[in-house]
């Protein structure tokens, strides 16, 4: 509470000046679109020639610059590879202006014009952009070669502080965090599950998606209900100008995105997405199994007016698995499996007035799961997550220097894990509802400084409630034109916690009598610089704890106890004690990134240094442990090289547009092997009294105690790019592990006859696969 | 270093880790030497316990050189009374025919030993379940019964044992033993996997003797009933089935000692009640057995 009172007290103080300009002053404001297909742009910057006032649109592409003095001013807009577009406005005492409108695409001639002449330069871009987020758009993720096709969340697993565990998962270890420990957001809509299986598909189909925003930490009080990270991804809103398409077909997929006008009115935008493992693979390969996925988005944007507009956005998946274990049998016997998330949201963008700019959403997530044996074994199971959530975003930009955000969440979660075994059965059903208010100031006194304080107050009703302030801090400071100094920090707080399970989807659990909420504190400090508008430099340190951090108990078998009896006397389990191994850990490390964004080669170098030590009860004695996907270190490389425009910069000439062209695309990543559980000892010893044979058992050694040797792999993908007249093809060749080197997974262990045999199990060999990309 | 050269050098440095093998070294610097108890009470049955050691995983060890025969250990009663226990040359056990397991009663293994030079001990407490266990057989489908028979509407069929329950006992496992045993026995044509007579003959004893279990049973008096499910059974013929009811360090080495690796291949502590430099099970029973036989088709 004293930490609220303070906050309160930092924004009345900061408030004060405003009242001081009312009266003399006007506004401007507006949208700012792309004109090809009338996508909001997001990002955008809007400022006054010749001064220091301006403003960045937001995740709408709305703008707004209060409070500016009476005059003549020339208003600029400016997009990175769009044109520059200027207007001249003549303000009077209480004018407020509505200046929306569309920016052109850039040729890539002057692209390098204008990134060098008449524009904000990347240096302001570095400034800009909060302490620890990532920004990705849908051309790098496609830049980046993949097993498949071009993947969100193995791209992002290519930035320095985010890690996969290993091939056969796209899950993302942000800064030592678990893959619960991320909020991932569709259009605004949590997803819970956002794998496919196996690890090389996301929910997020990359043709669909408009912006991604990845935040590593110190995030804003906008955000909660996480502790490492958020991913925030938009989907495109459609094309407002005219019709277009564009698909890919790949060994093992094939995919569409269609946008289209909506009169004058708005746009639509839909996505479709099917995998063939189960007509081409599993086919011809007796132990693959018979696997498919489908997927799809649908969004429509309408613009009501200048002051209402609304966003309509769905996505449901489904996979279906099935495994028959001996086809050769006379009386066959299997499993299946299905799966699928389905989002819904609605959104209203409403402007009170041109200074205050307000979100509503309606959202609705609902991921759910069906197992079974077919008469194999009595084992059924039924996982199933829903959210149903209000919230709202205001901003009110109180002055040139002050903006004021604040909100609401409201969620209603449902989470029910079934199963019938031999036995017995679980019945895990809880109905919980999530409240958090929030309310931020973002201050800028001058040009140097850039400082926001923030709350947000959670309430957490379960069969018991937990109440958390978090308050959230950050700062940035322009040490030169060219050199940025950040800092962020923040208490964050988690009531949700995750059984993972390999391959499949994870089983999620609210906090409860028996598993507290789950919080962390973040403590990160960054410098920026821009060499000269072609290289920006990001160097962080961070520090992060957590506390009561739930990881699945191995032994869940010993530590539960029945809650209840069916008629037959077979137990029930409703509840999740003993389930879960509490835990402390922490995570410190350090960050370089250094991108090339524009020109013939682009890409980025990234290196992460980090240790992570988790310390849970009842494991490992109590003493500290690497986890599993702890590294230590981490370098990537990524590549992507404009062949023909290559020759020409080497040549010394400007790079052009081509009608045909070949891209290169690389990816190099190194990491320290992971920490991993061996054996200490074999022992011989019968497992129940009257067999006769004794069976050999293995005994571990300290938990997490080794690592694996080193992990790197090297991909490499051909394009070859040819524009038509309205149409264009991009065939490609991925090479996913092109050296084929074999990096260790796991180590099994055998003993026959008192010979002991070690193998190596390994990753992901050297996987090309072939497919065409185009557009119309 | 120019930038063609650094360019060179960046290149070739890739390449070098892109490729090949890491090594995984295995070696007995993680070794830890410990007392292997394998040690059951059933009431009065004769007490035998088996005393081992483990072994490094890269040495070649066969069963009788890891017995400890020079080991000491002693049994103690609720009442504080001890019964030390002798190394039996014959049977390769610790034994104490003196000491009469009863029903209900707690009783402690105390043992020490030396092993690679270093003293070592380890202790654990077991209590034993109360009477009243017994198989009902009249109530159990026991008899015989055709390999993945089915009901006339087609439903698979299972065997099924039906015991009364041991007060206070709440965990129960089967094994099923497969007394005609061989590879002219073997069900071929199973929907798990193809088989031939060199896989049989490789696992033979895990196709020959199998277990299951069921856990959290009522702890009052009444009946419970385990399915013995076809898979339990790999041969056709006679089969034995024991089953236990278990007290808690019976239950928990079985639950866990042999799922130690997890499905990403990682390992785990199993939950053992051994205090001290121990591993395996000091733990008690009650049971029962029963038979019942897998016809042939022809």
């Amino acid at each position: 509470m004293r930490l609220f009172f303070l906050l309160g007290a930092f924004w009345a103080f900061l408030a004060y000046p405003v009242y001081g300009q009312t009266g003399t002053s006007a506004t401007v404001s507006g949208f700012v679109y792309d004109a090809a297909n009338g996508e909001a742009l997001i990002g955008a910057n809007v400022y006054l020639e010749g001064t220091q006032i301006g403003a960045s649109t937001n995740i709408s592409g709305y703008y707004v610059i209060p409070r500016i003095p009476v005059g003549k001013y020339t208003l600029v807009f400016h997009y990175i590879g769009y044109q520059v577009i200027k207007r001249e406005i003549d303000l009077a005492v209480g004018d407020r202006e509505t200046i929306t409108l569309s920016l052109p695409a850039e040729s890539i001639e002057l692209q390098r014009v204008v990134v060098t002449g008449d524009a904000i330069p990347e240096a302001e871009k570095l400034f800009e952009k909060p302490l620890s987020k990532l920004q990705l758009n849908a051309r790098q993720i496609k830049a980046i070669p993949q097993v498949a096709e071009a993947d969100l969340l193995r791209s992002l697993q290519t930035l320095p502080g985010i890690l996969p565990v290993s091939d056969f998962s796209s899950a993302l270890y942000v800064r030592g965090g678990t893959p619960d420990q991320n909020l991932n957001l569709l259009d605004g809509t949590d997803v819970y599950n956002p794998e496919h299986a196996f690890g090389l598909f996301s929910t997020f189909n990359t043709d669909a998606i408009k912006q991604v925003e990845l935040s590593k930490g110190g995030f804003s009080a906008k955000y909660g209900g996480r502790l490492s990270s958020i991913l925030d991804v938009t989907n495109l809103d459609g094309n407002r100008e005219e019709f277009e398409g564009a698909g890919s077909i790949s060994l093992l997929s094939a995919k569409t995105t269609l946008q289209m006008p909506l009169g004058s009115v708005g746009s639509l935008s839909g996505s479709f997405r099917r995998t063939y493992f189960d007509k081409t693979i599993a086919k011809a390969i007796d132990d693959v199994p018979d696997y498919y996925f489908y997927d799809g988005n649908i969004k429509a944007f309408l613009d009501i007016n200048d002051k209402n507009k609304i966003t309509i956005s769905g996505y449901g998946g489904e996979d279906e698995l099935g495994v028959t274990f001996n086809e050769d049998a006379e009386d066959e016997a299997g499993l299946n499996y299905d799966w699928g998330n389905r989002t819904g949201s609605v959104r209203w963008t409403h402007i009170f007035n041109p200074q205050l700019f307000a979100n509503f959403w309606v959202t609705g997530s609902r991921f759910d799961s069906d197992f079974s044996f077919d008469e194999t074994i009595d084992l059924t199971e039924k996982n199933f997550v829903s959210d149903i959530s209000f919230k709202g975003d205001f901003e009110y930009h109180l002055s040139k220097q002050v903006v004021a955000g604040f909100g609401f969440e409201q969620k209603n979660l449902h989470l029910i894990f079934q199963q019938k075994f031999p036995g017995g059965r679980i019945n895990v059903d809880t109905r919980d509802k999530h409240y958090a208010l929030y309310a931020l100031t973002n201050w800028r006194p001058n040009y140097r400084w850039d400082i926001e304080a923030g709350m947000r107050f959670n309430y957490f009703d379960a069969d018991t409630t937990f109440q958390n302030w978090a308050p959230r801090f950050s700062a940035k400071y322009r040490l030169s034109d060219s050199i940025n100094l950040k800092a962020a920090g923040g208490f964050y707080y988690q009531y949700l916690h995750r059984i993972p399970r390999a391959f499949v989807a994870d089983i999620w659990v609210a906090s409860n009598k028996f598993q507290r909420e789950s919080s962390s504190r973040h403590a990160i400090v960054g410098f920026s610089k821009d060499f000269a508008n072609e290289f920006q430099l990001e160097v962080e340190t961070f520090y992060k704890d957590y506390q009561n951090i739930y990881s699945f108990n191995q032994n869940v078998g010993v530590d539960i106890s029945a809650d209840d009896f069916d008629e037959n006397g077979e137990p029930i389990y409703i509840k999740t004690k003993g389930v879960f191994n509490r835990g402390d850990g922490d995570t410190k490390g350090l960050e370089v990134l250094l991108r090339k964004e524009q020109g013939a080669i682009t890409g980025w170098v990234g290196y992460g240094l980090s240790y992570t030590k988790y310390e849970v009860d009842r494991i490992n004695q109590g003493r500290r442990f690497a986890p599993r996907h702890d590294r230590t270190h981490a370098v990537n490389v990524v590549a992507n090289i404009d062949v023909k425009n290559l020759k020409r910069v080497w040549r010394g000439e400007r790079p052009i547009e081509h009608k045909s062209n070949w891209k290169i695309g690389v990816t190099f990543i190194y990491t320290t092997g992971q920490a991993i559980t061996l054996p200490g000892s074999g022992y011989f010893i019968t497992t129940l009294p009257g067999r006769p044979v004794p069976e050999y058992q293995l005994f571990p050694s300290e938990i997490n105690g080794f690592r694996l040797p080193p992990y790197s792999r090297l991909d490499l993908s051909l394009t070859w790019e040819r524009h038509f007249r309205g149409w264009s093809m991009m065939p490609y060749l991925q090479v996913f592990n092109a050296g084929n080197r074999k990096n260790a997974w796991f180590v099994d262990y055998d003993n026959n006859n008192g010979v002991s045999s070690i193998d190596v199990e390994h990753m992901f060999p050297i996987l090309p696969t072939v497919g065409v990309n185009f557009t119309f | 270093m120019s930038i063609k050269q650094s360019i060179i050098f960046l290149v070739a440095a890739v390449l070098v880790f892109a490729c090949g093998e890491g090594t995984v070294k295995v070696d007995s610097n993680t070794f830890q030497p410990k007392i292997v108890i394998q040690g059951y009470l059933f009431p009065h049955q004769p007490v035998e316990v088996r005393l081992m050691r483990n072994f490094p995983l890269d040495a070649t060890i066969g069963i009788g050189d890891i017995i400890l025969r020079d080991a000491r250990a002693t049994i103690t009663d609720e009442a504080g009374q001890s019964f030390p226990m002798t190394f039996d040359v014959n049977k390769q056990l610790y034994i104490n025919h003196a000491l009469d397991v009863e029903h209900g009663t707690s009783y402690t293994l105390d043992v020490s030993a030396t092993i690679d030079a270093e003293e070592l001990s380890a202790s654990s407490t077991t209590t034993v379940p109360t009477p009243g266990f017994e198989i009902l057989e009249s109530q159990s489908r026991l008899d015989s019964m055709f390999y993945r028979e089915r009901s006339q509407n087609g439903e698979l069929q299972h065997f099924e044992v039906v015991f009364n329950r041991a007060v206070g006992t709440d965990f129960y496992a089967y094994a099923v033993n497969g007394l005609e045993a061989d590879t002219s026995t073997f069900i071929y044509d199973n929907p798990f996997e193809s088989f031939d007579a060199v896989d049989v003959l490789d696992d033979f004893e895990d196709f020959k003797y199998t277990w299951s279990w069921i856990q959290d049973q009522p702890r009052t008096a009444g009946e419970s009933r385990m399915e013995v499910f076809w898979f339990s059974t790999w041969f056709y013929g006679d089969h034995e089935i024991v089953v236990y009811g278990g007290d808690r360090n019976f239950r928990d080495f079985l639950i866990s000692q042999d799922q130690v690796q997890e499905i990403d291949g990682n390992f785990h502590e199993p939950a053992l009640h051994i205090d001290g430099d121990g591993i395996g099970v000091f733990g008690s029973a009650v049971s029962d057995t029963a038979y019942f036989k897998v016809l042939r088709r022809f």
